[in-house]
């Protein structure tokens, strides 16, 4: 009775304590944004395989929904995953509620989604500046640019008022990812509109430099972005679903400093074999693979938090999302370094490979790691006692798995044969196939690559389900996972 | 003062190795035997938190 009593107080504090009405606002958007990401990613996989389903109207050819995709899963799905795991994050382990009241909070998300709209609407109706992973125009740029200052302010100023001494190091990741995904922004956007009324406008850099900024801010924003927000997370919640500390806090130290200190000049390897000097290109390819050490001293950190553990990776579908993220994380970030390798390079770039390396890194990554954290944060955030199901966990995991493993496999043969076939020679030294034999060729790979897609996009819609039955407070009634295995072996 | 300048234009070439020497201060401070247990215990504050409610 005492003890009931005392943690209803201490429910009361917490709620006063922490804003959590923006982090649940953050991860609903999470599943929105999600599920329309994926759904695109689906159709224009199909349209590839398919042509006709471009539909004859500007407004649904590849062109167009591309950006849409890239953009909802990026910064749509992503974006939003990230807002709700720091914002959740950053409170928790500062022991402080969110600076800027609960008016800027919202203002983030509001700013934040409405972004997220005026970017999408712009692709279908065609207005863009033509810069991959930034392709809204200027009025869009600002306006990101204002609501991201502001999440910098919350989240320094939140860090300011912490009562916690020591900044956890998932808070150094999350910074990271803020500041610099601010300059990259600020700087790869800096552009003239033709005019104040107009969409469009011209960017300021022109030339090789245009093109080394343009990939300086998209290789980083894989790095800020895509890399070190999720590493914030893993950081986390790998911990604290595993209940317990990290397997060494000493090497996420390291870990995060190598990351700093070799990421940022790794994107020349996007432009190989290009106009770009040619000591710029060897000088992005030997930071790029010096990256093998950070990614793997990461990735060690992450699973070994396991260690003494791992029989909960059988019970828990949840860490297992987690850890297998951070496999996949190993996994691409090995692949990445050795396709920036120049004679690498010179098959893999422009081919299908490299679709399939963005997508390990994705969907197996960033995907995988936002899941486990979704379903992790929905009981915790609405107070639930646990998951709806979490056999229906188990069944997202492996239908998404064979998903990816579908999508990146096809990809993978698609791309290589795509690149030899563009190389061959015949014996007279003319080339040996027309562009259009090897779009012919790589047919049934599109095909499997959108049956992956739709394998992932199932997974995402039994999260969903699950999700909204635990926001309802149902609970499945099923045997826990493993049980019936467990109890017919003899007890140790 | 002209040599001072061009010293640290020289200097200024370097700056792979000033960053490799600030990595590797980095590396040694972190790894530093005497700081093992203070740092290793910041492994626990996601953990600690008194606020959980379930």
């Amino acid at each position: 009775m005492a003890q009931s009593a005392v943690a209803s107080a201490e429910r009361v504090t917490a709620r006063e304590t922490y804003n959590e009405d923006v982090v649940r606002l953050f991860v609903l958007a999470t599943m929105f944004w999600g599920v329309a990401a994926f759904t695109v990613g689906v159709f224009i996989a199909l349209q590839l395989a398919y042509p006709e389903l471009n539909l004859g109207f500007a407004e649904t050819t590849f062109g167009r929904l591309r950006p849409l995709h890239t953009s909802g899963a990026i910064f749509g799905f992503g974006g939003n995953a990230l807002f709700a795991t720091s914002l959740h994050v950053v409170q928790r382990t500062c022991r402080a509620r969110l600076f800027g009241g609960d008016e800027t909070a919202l203002f983030l998300f509001l700013g934040y989604q409405a972004f997220l709209v005026m970017a999408g609407l712009g692709y279908v109706f065609g207005i863009t500046q033509s810069r991959e992973y930034a392709e809204p125009e200027w009025y869009v740029d600002l306006w990101l640019a204002i609501v991201w200052v502001a999440y910098l302010v919350v989240y320094v100023g939140t860090i300011m008022k912490r009562r916690e001494p020591h900044i956890y190091v998932a808070n150094w990741f999350f910074l990271a990812f803020i500041v610099t995904i601010a300059m990259l922004h600020i700087v790869n956007n800096l552009a003239v509109p033709v005019s104040i009324f107009g969409t469009k406008s011209y960017s300021l850099f022109s030339g090789v430099q245009d093109a080394i900024t343009q990939w300086w801010y998209g290789h980083n924003a894989v790095g800020f972005f895509l890399t070190a927000g999720f590493l914030g997370m893993m950081y986390y919640y790998i911990p604290k679903r595993a209940e317990r500390p990290v397997y060494s806090y000493r090497l996420s130290i390291i870990h995060f400093w190598a990351l700093i200190f070799l990421y940022i000049w790794a994107g020349p390897h996007h432009l190989h074999y290009t106009s770009l000097p040619d000591w710029t290109q060897t000088l992005g390819m030997v930071f790029s693979v010096m990256l093998w050490m950070p990614s793997w001293g990461g990735m060690i950190n992450g699973i070994m938090t396991l260690s003494g553990a791992w029989d909960k990776l059988r019970t828990d579908p949840v860490l297992r999302f987690l850890v297998v993220s951070v496999a996949f994380y190993g996994m691409s970030t090995f692949e990445g370094p050795v396709m920036s390798i120049k004679p690498v390079n010179a098959l893999s770039h422009y081919t299908d490979w490299t679709i399939g390396h963005v997508h390990s890194g994705a969907l197996g990554w960033v995907a995988f790691v936002s899941f486990g954290a979704v379903y992790f944060l929905v009981p915790h955030l609405w107070k639930r006692e646990r998951l709806y199901s979490l056999k229906l966990v188990s069944y997202h995991f492996w239908i998404a798995t064979v998903g990816i493993v579908l999508y990146i496999t096809s990809m993978w043969i698609s791309g290589i044969m795509q690149g030899l076939m563009w190389r061959s020679y015949d014996r007279l030294g003319f080339l040996q196939y027309s562009f259009v034999e090897t779009v012919e060729a790589m047919h049934p790979f599109y095909v499997i690559r959108a049956l992956g897609g739709i394998f992932f996009l199932t997974g995402a819609l039994i999260m969903v389900y699950n999700l909204v039955r635990t926001m309802r407070g149902e609970v499945r009634e099923e045997t826990p996972v493993l049980a019936g295995r467990a109890a017919a072996r003899p007890a140790e | 003062m002209e040599w001072l300048q061009d010293f640290a234009i020289w200097l200024r070439q370097l700056w792979v190795l000033w960053l490799m020497l600030l990595f590797l201060g980095v590396v040694a401070w972190v790894y530093w035997p005497r700081r093992k247990d203070k740092l290793e215990r910041h492994g626990r504050i996601p953990l600690e938190d008194n606020n959980e409610e379930t």
